[in-house]
């Protein structure tokens, strides 16, 4: 074999192996669409295909099966989505399978996610429609946990500056958190509580058993709940009498009050003098005429006393 | 004075020199590339020729392409990795290599290399010629130089580059999957299936395509300088240098042009 033969043998295998390399390169690329395969095409509409796009896989139970030919818009709240599949996997899919928009992971592609029909359901065929439904919207899910986010901030904002409150006044709350003896105390006082909830017990039971002596008649007490005898008689009278005494101090307490009631309103003398001014200033001077009057009398009568007419009148009186 | 009155009457004298002989030439290589398709359309055909140099630009440069592929997608990949772990998204380390080497740096590495080897190569092959009077020997001896050295060569290029680029983006990605076997417990199918998972016809192309008119830039400009090579040897130096010089740079432009048609048919 000459030099120049196997130049060119060698030519040959270097451009044949390119070759092979870019069809395989070529099949590969082709067979991950579907484009080599027998198809069939399948159509769904959606509402709003949020960035889905023309050749985004189309996938069946989470396997890639397909992908979108075409997107048309029909009218302004319906979008048609045309998809190109298998023709394999006709006989999974039935009518009443249900196509939905997802995305490969959190930032990846859009997607058409195909749910299982149920098997009752036909079979579906090369220009099926299937029904849709609104799948997770990512945006939407974005927006709440945004809005999650801010709530966060603010609570945490909050919680800091309850903390630097606390911090700062060294108050009750500081001295609960902080104070290790408080620790050692509480556990002192749980003890203490624990004695007197023994104690407590201890104490019902007794009680208890009183009252079931009691009840049982034993002692004065229970003689004067259940004896009915004599003591248990002159008890009663007792408490008749008690309760009849106290009717008449409430009538006595009724006229008393009626009467307090007449003088506090002026009527009868009482309550002139209680409540007239008038009547009390003339009764004053009244009361002071009369002292006026009566110490002038009593010098009148010691004038006669001293008068020749009256005095043997009164020696008379006072030899008796 | 003689010399001023002629100096005035020149066209485009108000520009400085290294303007005009920068549109000069881009002028004389416009007309050389016209010249190969006015050439390459009638024979006689130079078949025996053609296979030589698809044979010396292909074969023998398969090696150097191959091994810088593979540096470069092992590379690409390890240096790739950290940023996307950092995101957490290690597991589209293999789609965006893939990516990555197919639409550009695959064909973009292979060209350039291929300028240096290539284009260096028939630039002072070509000037080599020019000086020892080889070409002009062939004129006189009634054979078309240009049809049986430089059509050969640029067909040669035009050719070869491309297969060169396909082989380099498989060399490429093997090396990209070592990086990432080495750093994850990823399987070779797991890999290859992620890789043809992310690309699509789009992307695969406009960059085979787009390596043809890379193949042709080489042997056009590295025909060009060594057949328009002067000042004796020193002139086949400056030949094969320059060569290099504007083919890596028409290579960057052609680049340009072909992501900003590729945008404009809706194809990124």
């Amino acid at each position: 074999m000459d030099k120049e033969t196997s130049h060119r043998i060698r030519l040959g295998i270097f451009i044949i192996s390119g070759l092979i390399l870019l069809i395989v390169g070529l099949y590969l690329i082709g067979s991950n669409r579907n484009i080599f395969g027998r198809n069939i095409t399948l159509y769904t509409t959606f509402y709003n295909i949020s960035g889905l796009q023309v050749g985004n896989n189309v996938r069946f139970s989470g396997i890639d099966v397909g992908t979108v030919k075409k997107l048309e818009i029909v009218n302004d709240t319906t979008v048609k989505v045309t998809m190109q599949m298998d023709e394999n996997l006709t006989r999974f899919i039935r009518i009443n399978s249900v196509a939905s928009i997802g995305t490969d992971g959190l930032m990846g592609n859009k997607l058409i996610n195909i749910d299982p029909g149920t098997q009752d359901a036909q079979q579906i065929n090369d220009g099926t429609t299937i029904p849709s439904s609104k799948g997770v919207d990512t945006e939407q899910m974005l927006r709440t946990l945004n809005q999650t986010n801010q709530n966060v901030s603010m609570i945490s904002d909050d919680l800091r500056i309850l903390t630097g409150n606390i911090n700062k006044s060294r108050g009750t709350l500081y001295t609960v958190l902080m104070d290790t003896t408080l620790a050692y105390s509480l556990k002192h006082t749980l003890t203490n509580i624990e004695v007197i909830s023994s104690n407590l017990g201890n104490f019902t039971s007794e009680l208890s058993a009183v009252v079931k002596g009691v009840q049982d008649g034993q002692g004065t007490l229970g003689g004067l709940l259940n004896d009915s005898s004599s003591i248990s008689k002159s008890f009663k009278n007792s408490l008749v009498q008690i309760e009849e005494s106290s009717k008449n101090l409430n009538s006595i307490t009724l006229e008393l009050k009626t009467a307090m009631d007449k003088i506090n309103s002026g009527q009868g003398p009482a309550g002139v003098l209680a409540n007239d001014q008038v009547a009390a200033e003339h009764l004053k001077r009244t009361l002071a005429n009369l002292d006026s009057s009566s110490a002038n009398f009593n010098e009148n009568m010691k004038a006669l006393q001293g008068n020749f007419l009256f005095r043997k009148y009164f020696r008379k009186k006072e030899g008796k | 004075m003689k010399n001023k009155q002629v100096t005035s009457k020149e066209p485009f004298s108000w520009m400085p020199k290294e303007v005009i002989a920068f549109f000069k030439e881009t002028g004389e290589l416009t007309s050389f590339g016209t010249r190969f398709f006015r050439e390459i359309l009638f024979p006689p055909y130079e078949f025996k020729e053609v296979i030589r140099q698809c044979y010396q630009i292909g074969n023998k440069s398969l090696g150097l392409v191959g091994v810088t592929a593979f540096i470069i997608g092992l590379v690409l990949a390890l240096q790739s990795r950290p940023t996307l772990v950092d995101f957490g998204a290690e597991a589209w380390l293999p789609k965006m290599v893939g990516v990555s080497i197919i639409r550009e740096i695959g064909p973009v590495i292979t060209a350039l290399i291929c300028a240096g080897k290539i284009g260096s190569s028939i630039g002072a092959e070509l000037g080599s010629m020019r000086v020892t009077e080889q070409i002009d020997a062939m004129e006189v001896s009634g054979t078309n130089p240009f049809k049986y050295i430089v059509v050969s060569r640029i067909i040669a290029t035009t050719l070869m580059i491309p297969v060169l680029v396909v082989i380099g983006d498989a060399i490429a990605l093997y090396g990209a999957f070592l990086a990432v076997k080495m750093k994850g417990a990823v399987s070779f199918t797991l890999y290859f299936h992620q890789v043809f998972e992310s690309l699509e016809y789009s992307d695969v192309m406009p960059s085979f395509i787009k390596s043809f008119f890379f193949g042709f830039a080489i042997g056009l400009v590295g025909c060009f300088k060594g057949y328009f090579s002067k000042k004796g040897t020193e002139g086949v130096g400056k030949s094969a240098n320059s060569a290099v010089v504007v083919a890596s740079l028409l290579i960057f432009i052609i680049d340009l042009i072909a992501v900003q048609v590729t945008g404009f048919l809706g194809l990124i």
